[in-house]
C-alpha cells in the first residue's frame, strides 16, 4: 500500500473516531447543557423551562417583563457588553448572578449597589449534607417560605456582602462560617453566624438577584430538596405570567469536546437545511450515473 | 512505502489519539463536590456550640428563640448513632425553657395573690409552680446525660483540655449547671412565698354572694350584678368588691354599710355565647391580718346576639386585568322578638389578606373587583367580613381563587396540502373561555415564509397568504401560527401543524434534470450494447480500437515494404514469404488477422482449421516472431528453414 492512500485512509478513521466519540461521549465540563454528568446543568433548562443562548442581549429587549436572564460569570468577560443589562433590568426584567468565586462583581458593578460576593468559601459543620462544603439553608424570607421551601442546598458557597436584611432571600445557619484563610476549619477569628446568601435588589421596575452559588443549578444539585423549587421562586420574584428563561452561555467555559460537540451540532443542522440536502441528493445522484457509466462501458468489453 | 506491519500500528495509534481529546476533560479537576461521593464529616465541636447558644436563650428567658434554635435540629448533620438522643435534648430543652418562663410569671402571680391573701388560689397556684420545677430538673437531668454520651461519641474524654471540642463541652455543661443554678433560685422564691403562705392559715374568708338580673342579655344590654359581704352573718360595709369577667376585672364597686352591692354591668361586644363573673373582695389596708380574699361562686350569662350568615359566590377561576365578580348575600339566624336585619352592613374585601374594597351592602351584593394585569397567577385568597354592629356579629367568610391566563384556541382548519409558489387561506375566529380576541396580532411562519398580520376586533381573522418561491422540493413543513393577544388575561397561543409542501417547480426543474442524466451517463452502456451488437453480425471490418496495439497493420506494413523480387538473402525475403503464406492461410481458414490480434494468438486460432499445414504455420510464426521481436539477425539458417516451411506448405496445400 503506498503512503498516500495510507495516509488518507488513517484520516478517514481519525475522523470517524473523532465524530464517534465527540457525539458520544458526554461533556464532563461544569455547567455545560451538554453535561448530564453530576455537575453540569442539561437538567436545569428543563425543569425550568429555559433555554441557553449566545447572545442574551438580542433576547433581552423583546419583552423584559417576562424575561428573566441566569447568568454565571465563571468565565471572564468585558464588562461593556453586558451593559445592555442596566437597561433590560430597568425595564421589568430579571437578572439572576450566580457566582461564587467568578467575576460577578464585575456584572454587580453595572448596577449602583453596595452588594458584593465575598469569593470566599462559606462553610457550615453543623446544618450541613455530609460535609460544611455542603450547607443546607434553612431560612429564608417570608416570600420564599410561602412558596413551601423548607429547606435548600449549597455546594461550595460563598457569601454576600452589603446586603440590607429586608432584601435577603435567604440566610445560612447561624453554625456557619466564612473560612477566611480557606484551611477548612474553624479558626478563632472565624466566627459562626447567619450570612446572606441570597439576595434581590431592585434597579428601576426590575429586579437583581445574587444567588452565592452557581452549583446549585448542577445535575446533582438541582433535585436535592427544595432546590428546584427555590429557583422557580428567584425566577418568579416579580409578578408576570410566564416567564422565558434565558440562561447565557458566554460566560461558561467551554473544553475543546465542548465546542467540537456544538460545532457538529451546527454541522447537522446546516446538513438537515433543504439547500444542502438536495446539493447532497445532486451529487449522489450524478456519483451513482458517473459509476453506473462506467460499470456499463465495461460491460461490452468483458463480453 | 510503509510495510505491512507498520500500517495496523498507525492505525491503532490514530484511533487512540481521535478519542483522547474526549475524554480528556473527563479526568479534569472539578471546583464542586459531588454530594454523592463527599465524604461524611460530623463535628462535635459545632454541635456543642449550637446546644450552648441554645441554652444561653433559655438563661435570657427567651422560648420563642429556643423553639425556633430547636426546631432547627432535624436538618442538622448528626451522626445516627446520635440520633435519638439529639430528639431527647431538643424535647428537654424547649421543655426547660417553657418552664423557666412560666415558673417565673407563676412566681408573680403566687406573690400577687399572696398580697391579696387569697389562699386557696395560691395553694392550688404553688402545687403548680412545684410540679413544674420539678419536671424542669428531671429535663436538665436529661439534657446533660445527651450532652455526655454525645461526649463520648466524639471522643471528648480522650481529647486535651486545649482542645475546642473539650472547652465547648465543658462550656455546655457549665451552661446546664447555671439552669440548674437558676432553677435553684427559682424553687427558693418558690418555698420562700409557699412558707409565707403559712402566715394566712388560721385566718377565715369572708362569704361573698353574687347575683346577676337576668342571666340572659344581649351584647350592650346592662345587667344588674349584686351581691353581699359578711363574715360570720354580719355584713361588711365599704368594702371595694371587683367584679371579675372571665377572670379579668371589669369594673369595681363598694359594699354599702350593709355590705351588699349592686351595679350594672354593661355586656361587652364580645360576640361570645357565654360570659363568666365573679365577685372577688380581698382585704386591703386594716382588714389584712383580719379576712383572707374571698371569691363569690361563678355566675354565667348567656350572652345573645344576631350571627350572620354571608353565601359567597365566587368564580373559581380569575384572569389577570380583568374584573372578579363577587356575589352573595347576607343573612341571619331567625331572630327573636321584634329584631330586624339592619338595613346596611359595612363590608370590608381583602385579597391575599391585604384590604381592597371597603363598602357597604344590604342583603344581597354584587360587586366588581378589577385585578392588576400584572398579578402572579396561581392560588390566591378572597376574604370577605361584614363589620359588627350592635347586635350583629362580625361575620366572614374566604374563598379560594386561582388566577390564570385564558387560552385561545382557533376555530379554523389550517390546509394540510401546500403548493409553492402558491397561496393558502386562512379564516377562522380567535376565542377563549372568556371571549373573543381583541385585535390579536398574529405571526405565521412556515419554512422562510414569515407572515404578521392582525386580526379583527371580534377575533377574526382573514389572510391570504403567499408561500413564496424557494428552494426545496417537496416535504413535511412545520407551520407554525403565534398569536399574541392584546389583552391581558389571554395567554399566548402557539399552534404548529405538519403541512406537505409541494415546490412544483423545483420539482420539474429536478425531473428534467434527472431526465438529461439518465440519457448522458448512460451512454457509454448504449455504445457497449452497441458493440455487442455489431460482434454477432461478424462483420470482416471492424473499427480498431483506439489504443490497442495493431499487429496485423505492422505485419502488413513490414510485407509491403518487403521487395517483390525473389531470392535476396534478407529479413524481407522471410517477411514476404510469410504475407505470401498469411494470405493463403486467410483464404483457407476464412480467419482475419484481428487488430489487436498477435501472430501467435491467430496462428493458434487459425490452426484448428489448417489441418495438416497447421504444423509448419505455427514454425513459420514463431520463426517470423523471432525475425520482428529479436535482437538476433536473420541467418542463412533461418532463410533456409522459412522456405523449407513455405514449400511444405505449399505441397501440403496442392496435395
Amino acid at each position: 500500500m503506498n503512503t498516500p492512500k495510507l495516509l488518507i485512509i488513517v484520516l478517514a478513521i481519525v475522523l470517524a473516531c473523532s465524530i464517534i466519540s465527540v457525539w458520544f461521549v458526554p461533556s464532563s465540563q461544569d455547567y455545560m447543557i451538554g453535561n448530564t454528568l453530576w455537575n453540569g446543568i442539561s437538567n436545569m433548562l428543563s425543569q425550568i423551562g429555559g433555554q441557553m443562548v449566545n447572545d442574551t442581549a438580542t433576547e433581552a429587549g423583546q419583552n423584559p417583563a417576562a424575561t428573566v436572564i441566569i447568568i454565571i460569570p465563571e468565565k471572564d468577560f468585558v464588562a461593556s457588553e453586558y451593559a445592555y443589562l442596566g437597561q433590560f433590568v430597568n425595564a421589568g426584567g430579571t437578572l439572576i448572578i450566580a457566582d461564587d468565586f467568578g467575576f460577578g462583581n464585575k456584572l454587580i458593578a453595572l448596577f449602583k449597589t453596595d452588594l458584593r460576593f465575598n469569593n470566599l468559601p462559606l462553610l457550615d459543620p453543623l446544618f450541613c449534607y455530609k460535609a460544611p462544603s455542603l450547607p443546607k439553608i434553612t431560612d429564608f424570607s417570608p416570600e420564599i417560605v410561602t412558596q413551601g421551601i423548607k429547606q435548600v442546598l449549597l455546594n461550595s458557597p460563598t457569601v454576600i456582602d452589603g446586603a440590607d436584611d429586608n432584601n435577603v432571600l435567604a440566610w445560612s445557619s447561624p453554625t456557619s462560617y466564612v473560612d477566611l484563610n480557606q484551611n477548612g476549619k474553624q479558626d478563632a477569628n472565624e466566627l459562626p453566624t447567619k450570612y446572606p446568601v441570597a439576595v434581590k435588589s431592585q434597579y428601576g421596575q426590575g429586579s437583581v438577584v445574587l444567588l452565592s452559588d452557581p452549583s446549585l443549578l448542577i445535575n446533582s444539585m438541582l433535585t436535592r430538596y427544595d432546590n428546584v423549587k427555590f429557583v422557580e421562586a428567584l425566577v418568579n420574584l416579580l409578578p408576570y405570567g410566564e416567564k422565558k428563561v434565558l440562561l447565557d452561555a458566554a460566560t461558561l467555559p467551554e473544553t475543546s469536546l465542548d465546542t467540537s460537540k456544538r460545532s457538529l451540532g451546527e454541522i447537522k443542522a446546516y446538513l438537515a437545511e433543504p439547500y444542502t440536502q438536495l446539493a447532497a441528493l445532486a451529487v449522489i445522484f450524478v456519483l451513482t450515473s458517473l459509476t453506473l457509466g462506467k460499470v456499463g462501458g465495461r460491460i461490452g468489453r468483458k463480453s | 512505502m510503509l510495510s505491512k506491519k507498520v500500517f495496523p500500528l498507525v492505525v491503532i495509534l490514530a484511533t487512540l489519539f481521535s478519542f483522547v481529546p474526549s475524554l480528556a476533560p473527563a479526568f479534569a479537576q472539578e471546583p464542586h463536590q459531588n454530594p454523592e461521593t463527599t465524604t461524611t464529616v460530623f463535628s462535635g465541636f459545632a454541635l456543642f456550640e449550637y446546644y450552648t447558644e441554645t441554652l444561653v436563650e433559655i438563661i435570657a428567658k427567651k422560648p420563642e428563640t429556643v423553639n425556633e434554635l430547636m426546631d432547627k435540629m432535624p436538618f442538622a448533620n448528626i451522626p445516627e448513632f446520635l440520633s435519638d438522643s439529639t430528639n431527647e435534648f431538643m424535647t428537654s430543652t424547649k421543655l426547660v425553657a417553657d418552664i423557666v418562663y412560666k415558673v417565673d410569671s407563676d412566681l408573680e402571680a403566687l406573690i400577687m395573690l399572696k398580697n391579696q391573701s387569697r389562699l386557696e388560689e395560691a395553694t392550688t397556684l404553688s402545687g403548680e409552680i412545684s410540679i413544674s420545677i420539678n419536671t424542669a430538673y428531671t429535663e436538665i437531668d436529661r439534657m446533660e446525660r445527651v450532652v455526655v454520651t454525645s461526649g463520648v461519641y466524639f471522643k471528648v474524654p480522650t481529647a486535651t483540655a486545649e482542645s475546642d471540642i473539650r472547652i465547648a463541652y465543658n462550656r455546655l455543661l457549665e451552661l446546664i449547671q447555671r439552669i440548674r443554678n437558676l432553677l435553684d433560685l427559682q424553687a427558693s422564691l418558690h418555698q420562700n412565698l409557699t412558707d409565707s403562705l403559712e402566715s394566712l392559715t388560721g385566718i377565715e374568708s369572708p362569704e361573698l354572694t353574687l347575683t346577676v338580673n337576668p342571666t340572659t342579655a344581649f351584647v350592650g344590654e346592662n345587667v344588674i350584678v349584686s351581691g353581699s359581704l359578711a363574715y360570720e352573718g354580719k355584713g361588711l360595709g365599704n368594702r371595694e368588691i371587683e367584679i371579675l369577667l372571665n377572670n379579668e376585672t371589669n369594673l369595681t364597686t363598694v359594699t354599702d354599710s350593709q355590705g351588699s352591692f349592686i351595679t350594672l354591668l354593661t355586656i361587652p361586644y364580645l360576640y361570645q355565647p357565654e360570659l363568666n363573673l365573679q365577685a372577688l373582695f380581698y382585704p386591703q389596708g386594716t382588714d389584712t391580718a383580719k379576712y383572707l380574699a374571698a371569691l363569690s361562686p361563678m355566675v354565667t350569662i348567656e350572652v345573645l346576639y344576631y350571627e350572620a350568615m354571608i353565601n359567597l359566590n365566587v368564580n373559581n377561576r380569575a384572569y389577570p386585568g380583568r374584573e372578579l365578580t363577587i356575589t352573595g348575600n347576607i343573612s341571619y339566624k331567625p331572630l327573636e322578638g321584634n329584631a330586624i336585619a339592619p338595613l346596611v352592613r359595612s363590608i370590608e374585601i381583602y385579597f391575599d389578606n391585604e384590604l381592597v374594597k371597603e363598602t357597604t351592602a344590604t342583603e344581597g351584593f354584587p360587586y366588581s373587583l378589577p385585578l392588576p394585569p400584572d398579578i402572579k397567577l396561581g392560588n390566591h385568597l378572597i376574604t370577605f367580613t361584614v363589620s359588627a354592629n350592635d347586635r350583629y356579629a362580625p361575620s366572614f367568610t374566604d374563598r379560594g381563587i386561582q388566577v390564570v391566563k385564558a387560552v385561545p384556541y382557533f376555530t379554523g382548519e389550517f390546509p394540510k396540502l401546500l403548493f409553492v409558489p402558491g397561496s393558502f387561506y386562512l379564516q377562522g375566529q380567535l376565542k377563549s373561555e372568556t371571549g373573543v380576541l381583541d385585535s390579536p396580532i398574529v405571526n405565521i411562519k412556515l419554512g422562510n415564509n414569515v407572515y404578521n398580520f392582525t386580526g379583527e376586533d371580534n377575533g377574526f381573522i382573514f389572510s391570504n397568504n403567499k408561500t413564496r418561491y424557494y428552494f426545496s422540493l417537496l416535504g413535511s413543513q412545520t407551520l407554525e401560527m403565534v398569536v399574541t393577544p392584546t389583552e391581558p388575561w389571554h395567554d399566548k397561543m402557539v399552534i404548529t401543524r405538519q403541512i406537505l409542501l409541494i415546490n412544483y417547480i423545483n420539482c420539474g426543474i429536478f425531473f428534467i434534470v434527472l431526465v438529461i442524466f439518465a440519457i448522458i451517463f448512460p451512454r457509454r452502456f448504449v455504445v457497449s450494447l452497441r458493440q455487442m451488437a455489431t460482434k454477432k453480425k461478424a462483420s470482416p471490418t471492424s473499427l480498431p480500437a483506439p489504443h490497442a496495439p495493431i499487429y496485423s497493420e505492422v505485419i502488413t506494413r513490414i510485407l509491403d515494404q518487403a521487395p517483390a523480387s525473389p531470392l535476396t538473402i534478407t529479413t524481407e525475403r522471410l517477411l514476404s514469404l510469410y504475407r505470401i503464406v498469411l494470405k493463403l492461410v486467410q483464404t483457407l481458414t476464412r480467419t482475419l488477422l484481428k487488430p489487436q490480434q498477435t501472430l501467435r494468438e491467430y496462428a493458434r486460432e487459425a490452426t484448428s482449421k489448417l489441418g495438416p499445414i497447421s504444423t509448419p504455420f505455427t514454425s513459420f510464426t514463431r520463426l517470423i516472431e523471432k525475425t520482428i521481436y529479436s535482437q538476433q539477425k536473420v541467418t542463412q539458417d533461418d532463410i533456409a528453414e522459412g522456405e523449407n516451411l513455405v514449400n511444405k506448405i505449399r505441397q501440403d496445400t496442392t496435395s
